[in-house]
């Protein structure tokens, strides 16, 4: 009877952690600062996970819930947890969803590799961000460079002023890449590694690239086989016309063309 | 049946309703037509015309509003849905990309239900089911009338989601609505970004069943065509789906196939009892199942996996796979990799077309599920779903055009036909005549003298 009573007794616990955790989740979802501070004083895990795993303070910045994100890290909430389906870092979503206050308040937290967080930051052209980034961390030289060559690219000139103060490098002048080469790259490419397709290029003489679902972006020759986009850190190499390593993060993918142009 | 026959169908009393017309080959009762297959029975369908020309183009009817939703075809009938925003400069975003944000519109709308005259375009009647403030967002291209009404030639249904089920004589008479609650349907991983409902209503025997999933409590239900009494009710262990059911009648029995992200699913026709499940698929389903050769074949094509199935008809259980195996008692064939994101697959011939939102068209033999070509059609991106007729596919694309491919184990392209403007619901079609509906316009075409 008192083992049976222990065990009604656990189970309660166990159901009534559950609850407050998905209160937790929902709260901070929805930036209620009041529930969220009640419910991590009722003993809320601030690591509790959804089934893809995003935290509270994940799905407070996702939806930009300044206060709340604060709050959580002031509690200690990992900044530079990931989700478990698309393995995306928090700043990765809060930046695509422009939400600027949080992820500099991110950034400022984060312990995150800064030439990753610089990569992702330089691209939405936000001086002030690439600026938090800069006092937080100090990125490798090459990953300023490269910042600094795409900032240039995309006329960002506050950008560009602050990485040049940085450190960076002038760039290299251009590899010409002779039209007919660049004709025979283009094509659509798959890859049995990743459940996208590449689409390849020409326009105006640049070869560009677009994945399902992405928006082009063009490639810069850095030899007759070799092309970069900077903003990405992406690494583009032909074997031979009809396939390419792409290089992006540490990771390689090897893409074979399925479809002429 | 010809046209007098249904006429007198159509005078007959509620109660008689329960005896519904006969579809004749030339009708499109629903999304994709009968059992969704995609399939017309034109022997001489259009193959070429130029709709910004007026080429081959029978008529053209100006629809207000923003709608995917696809025409559907009865008798001398063609009817539609729309739902029209009073804020005029709200449109559709077309094209390739990846952005998870959904449009919220609260401005007040009017969803309503159409019946034009097949041979002229002429509106014959117009019905305002719901006036109101969307109660849910839309994904940039979607709107808030996606689901394709349906109809067995007495009764028309429309479901608009969060918006109720409305069905209505084929004169336009309202015979009943139902609230289905809240239709939240969006984004698995943030539930703000509410893409709206899309799964379209599906007619058997005197019912319409309507598949609603949902961020919570989704289910399948059946009511009654007479008066909207729920007739059976199954929950779903499902998160957002928007993929129309479709019913696969076998030797012993019918069931109702749906797409899931959790898992593909058969239920009972009549009872809705679940009957097999089948799994791994991909965290957002929007595919329709399509069937024949005694197989029912299930696409979809967002991570984790894109998988393409090929169902034994009257399989029971749990048919997932084991490790490591690709086929079993149950499952013809499968790939986990392949499957298709918006445009449901066709069955035609001895194939199994899946075409890609990018354009990119596979082909398979349906029997082994070998891949016989793949290629890239011309247009950029593509969410409706291919149809088919006297040996050709039809893929429309977002830019606009009508790609004519001829159907078969090699790829042979035939012609390319501009609308004019952006397609984004499935062609219908009415025998000869192909309905296809632009982002503003319905356009009737056909083989005139001279055209081809």
């Amino acid at each position: 009877m008192h083992r049976i009573a222990i065990l009604v007794f656990t189970a309660t616990l166990g159901l009534h952690a559950g609850d407050v955790n998905e209160d937790l989740l929902e709260a901070s979802r929805v930036g209620d600062l009041a529930a969220v501070q009640a419910l991590i004083g009722k003993g809320a895990a601030l690591e509790t996970k959804t089934a893809y795993g995003q935290t509270p303070l994940y799905l407070a910045a996702m939806n930009g819930r300044e206060e709340v994100v604060r709050f959580l890290l002031d509690k200690g909430a990992n900044p530079d947890v990931r989700d478990s389906f698309y393995h995306a870092s928090v700043l990765d979503f809060v930046l695509m969803r422009k939400h600027y206050g949080v992820a500099t308040i991110l950034i400022r937290k984060g312990t995150a590799n800064p030439d990753r967080v610089l990569t992702s930051v330089a691209g939405t052209g936000n001086a002030g961000l690439v600026e938090a980034v800069l006092e937080a961390g100090k990125p490798s030289q090459t990953t300023l460079d490269r910042t600094y060559e795409a900032a240039l690219g995309e006329k960002q000139t506050d950008v560009a002023a602050l990485l040049k103060k940085a450190g960076a490098h002038e760039p290299a002048p251009a590899f010409v890449v002779d039209a007919k080469t660049i004709e025979t790259y283009t094509g659509t490419y798959k890859s049995d590694q990743l459940p996208l397709d590449i689409k390849a290029f020409v326009k105006e003489g640049t070869l560009y690239f677009q994945g399902t679902g992405q928006p082009e972006f063009a490639l810069k020759p850095k030899s007759a086989t070799r092309f970069e986009f900077a903003p990405a850190q992406v690494e583009v190499e032909f074997e031979s016309a009809s396939s390419f390593v792409l290089k992006q993060g540490g990771a390689s993918y090897h893409f074979k063309k399925a479809v002429t142009q | 049946m010809n046209r007098h026959a249904r006429i007198s169908w159509r005078s007959i009393a509620l109660g008689a309703m329960a005896a519904a017309s006969l579809a004749s080959a030339a009708d499109w009762p629903q999304f994709r037509g009968p059992s969704a297959s995609g399939v017309g029975s034109g022997a001489k369908p259009p193959v070429r015309w130029d709709a910004t020309k007026g080429t081959n183009v029978v008529w053209k009817a100006e629809i207000p509003g923003l709608a995917v939703s696809s025409p559907i075809v009865w008798g001398d009938r063609v009817y539609v849905t729309t739902a029209i925003s009073s804020d005029s400069t709200q449109k559709f975003r077309t094209g390739l990309y990846g952005d998870t944000d959904s449009v919220n519109d609260t401005s007040r709308h009017q969803w309503k239900v159409m019946a034009l005259d097949k041979l002229t375009g002429k509106l014959l009647w117009q019905q305002t089911a719901h006036e109101g403030v969307p109660k849910t967002k839309r994904h940039p291209k979607s709107s808030q009338a996606s689901p394709s009404p349906a109809t067995n030639g007495s009764v028309v249904v429309a479901y608009f989601g969060s918006e109720g089920l409305y069905a209505y004589s084929t004169d336009g008479k309202l015979l009943w609505q139902k609230d289905l609650g809240l239709q939240n349907a969006g984004w698995f991983f943030d539930p703000d970004s509410e893409w709206g409902a899309a799964s379209s209503p599906v007619i058997y025997k005197n019912s319409v069943i309507v598949l609603c999933d949902r961020q919570k409590d989704s289910f399948i239900a059946a009511f009654d065509l007479k008066d909207g009494k729920e007739l059976w009710r199954t929950a779903r262990a499902e998160v957002s789906t928007w993929g129309t059911p479709t019913v696969v009648t076998g030797k012993d029995r019918s069931e109702v196939v749906t797409n899931g992200s959790k898992a593909i699913r058969g239920y009972d026709a009549d009872t809705g009892k679940e009957l097999w499940t089948l799994g791994p698929n991909s965290e957002i389903a929007c595919t329709t199942p399509v069937t024949g050769q005694g197989l029912i074949f299930v696409t979809a094509g967002y991570p984790p996996v894109q998988p393409i199935y090929a169902i034994r008809i009257g399989s029971t259980g749990n048919l997932t796979l084991a490790a490591g195996k690709d086929s079993s008692d149950a499952i013809a064939w499968s790939k986990q990799r392949g499957g298709t994101y918006l445009p449901s697959p066709i069955l035609y011939g001895d194939q199994l077309y899946a075409l890609g939102n990018n354009g990119i068209l596979t082909a398979y033999d349906a029997k082994t599920g070998n891949r016989l070509y793949q290629q890239r059609i011309e247009g950029d991106s593509f969410v409706a779903s291919p149809v088919a007729a006297a040996g050709n596919l039809y893929l429309a694309s977002e830019d606009g055009d009508v790609f004519v491919v001829k159907a078969g184990p090699q790829y042979e392209f035939v012609a390319k036909n501009p609308i004019g403007e952006p397609i984004l619901a499935t062609p219908a079609w009415a025998d000869d005549t192909l309905i296809v509906r632009g982002a503003t316009h319905l356009f009737a075409i056909r083989n005139q003298e001279g055209g081809q």
